[in-house]
């Protein structure tokens, strides 16, 4: 099991717990490998969990980016009102790592490996599939615009 | 108005007195050695609430209470004047003290209004007179950021987040399920009420100011969402507890930032306070918790302290006094934080700007405000805003 998986096990157990109540921010903060990877699709590939952890759908998506795409961040609003703040950057040699802090209406949970260097088991996508994935559609053209993007009620484009 | 030749201590006014955070910024001033304090003063046309907590503080300091700040401006030996007036009487004051010839020290974040932040920077302009906001540039944390930016170490920035969450507050109130619907222009009023303030200004202040200085950049466009998450006196009062910011700076430098009061319970310490500086060589996370000694033992675990009517976010020393607030024993620091006001008679004593100037706190005003519009509208905002 991979570095996200037993993360993503543990997030959704406290959430299920009720220990932190519902919860309502979630910060995800990853570096990845090699230098010059596709920050975008380590992002794209992780908001389908930050949603599960919410449960309820993204409402509207603003996606920033650095120069030659080296580090992408997006900020993302739930439908009820949750919130997300999720950056990756790919600087070398920096290595792998992942942060999460989530914030409950009643609790937090903290997750410092940022600078930890395990690997993180997401999968960066095939050429071919980033074209077709349906958020990746919407941060490009959150991208294009410069202007946060909104999503049809079931959270998807 | 160098010390050194001057051969004589600052005197120090105080404006606005207990339940502010001149609570603080009046005994940082009395414990240095360069410093003393001459009066404690305000507006005559005050609440009969806020005279009496003037008065308060001015016998708990010995110092004289000046029912006309006009009268006290008029001493010749204030030579500088700390700011603490609740925000929307902020703007005309300060521009009072600066054309009165004082240094400013100023509470935190300036000003609720653009038209007052352009003005006190004018004012300060014209008198030639010293200024700073309280801000978090001169924790130690914050000076370590700096100077591994500045050593090169990093390489060039590629993106900055920070998060600064203050864990007071009892959280698990407020009604979930309803975006927060933000206005734009932010009534001036709703600021700084008894019950709740507005988090994202009283905040993201810090996280903003902070940035700006680490980069030494200007800030282009701002997106934010405001919440409310916690607490129903933020709802009850219609202003934030939370907010989440999405910015570039000049050269279109990626920043975030997220920001609020999250309750007491939701944190080890007294809340995270960090920055992240994504460098082309580099990252690099300097918290503020972090180094930190970590203390267990069998005593019995921390609890929050009981709700005090006057001030139930914790904002204020003496409320808090009032209500037996310990602190949390778990968490310890290991860096001793200087007094900010000693940096300010610092730079006061070289005769040189602080990093944290009016017109620094006035450019971290129109982000914060830009960044309501932005919650308001539901769109980016770009920088400057327009001036009317």
């Amino acid at each position: 099991m991979s570095q996200f998986d037993q993360l993503d096990m543990t997030v959704r157990e406290t959430i299920k717990s009720g220990r932190i109540g519902q919860p309502v921010f979630v910060r995800l903060t990853v570096t990845v490998e090699p230098a010059g990877a596709d920050t975008w699709a380590v992002l794209a590939a992780l908001v389908p969990a930050v949603q599960a952890w919410f449960g309820v759908p993204i409402q509207r998506l603003y996606a920033v980016e650095s120069s030659q795409r080296r580090h992408s961040a997006l900020a993302l609003q739930f439908q009820g009102g949750p919130s997300a703040l999720l950056s990756s950057a790919s600087p070398a040699p920096a290595g792998t790592g992942l942060d999460v802090l989530i914030l409950g209406n009643r609790g937090g949970l903290y997750h410092d490996g940022l600078m930890c260097g395990a690997p993180l088991g997401i999968g960066l996508t095939a050429p071919q599939e980033r074209a077709d994935d349906p958020i990746r559609k919407v941060i490009e053209t959150s991208l294009r615009t410069g202007r946060p993007q909104a999503l049809p009620p079931e959270g998807k484009p | 108005m160098n010390r050194t030749a001057r051969a004589k201590k600052y005197g120090v006014l105080l404006v606005t007195g207990a339940q502010t955070h001149q609570e603080n910024y009046a005994r940082a001033f009395a414990a240095d050695p360069r410093c003393r304090l001459v009066a404690l003063a305000d507006e005559r046309e005050i609440s009969d609430r806020r005279r009496a907590l003037n008065e308060r503080l001015a016998r708990e300091l010995d110092v004289p209470h000046i029912a006309s700040l006009d009268e006290a401006l008029k001493r010749e030996d204030v030579d500088l004047v700390s700011v603490c007036a609740e925000p929307e009487r902020r703007g005309r004051i300060i521009v009072a003290c600066a054309k009165a010839g004082k240094h400013l020290y100023l509470d935190k974040s300036l000003v609720p209004r653009l038209a007052e932040a352009d003005a006190i920077v004018a004012a300060v302009r014209q008198a030639g007179v010293r200024s700073q906001m309280f801000s978090f540039i001169t924790q130690p944390w914050a000076r370590r950021a700096k100077q591994i930016l500045d050593s090169g170490q990093l390489g060039e920035l590629v993106a900055v987040h920070s998060d600064i969450h203050f864990a007071k507050g009892r959280a698990g109130t407020a009604k979930l399920g309803t975006p927060r619907r933000e206005q734009f222009p932010p009534d001036a009023e709703t600021f700084q009420k008894i019950e709740a303030k507005r988090e994202m200004d009283n905040v993201a202040v810090y996280a903003v100011s902070l940035v700006r200085w680490l980069s030494r950049r200007e800030y282009r466009t701002v997106y934010c969402q405001t919440a409310n998450y916690f607490f129903q006196e933020h709802q009850r009062h219609d202003v934030e507890d939370f907010a989440v910011l999405a910015l570039t700076m000049e050269g279109g430098l990626p920043v975030t930032v997220s920001a609020g009061r999250i309750g007491w319970t939701s944190h080890a310490g007294s809340g995270t306070n960090r920055v992240v500086l994504v460098g082309e060589k580099r990252t690099l996370v300097v918290d503020a918790n972090s180094p930190r000694g970590e203390l267990y033992n069998d005593q019995p675990p921390w609890t929050p302290p009981s709700v005090n009517p006057a001030d139930p976010m914790g904002f204020w020393t003496s409320t808090q006094q009032e209500v037996h607030t310990l602190p949390k024993p778990t968490w310890q620091t290991l860096e001793a934080a200087p007094s900010d006001a000693s940096y300010f008679l610092d730079c006061l004593d070289a005769d040189r700007e602080s990093e944290m100037s009016a017109a620094d706190a006035a450019a971290t005003t129109e982000v914060l405000l830009a960044a309501y519009k932005s919650a308001a509208g539901g769109e980016v905002v770009t920088l400057p805003l327009p001036r009317s």
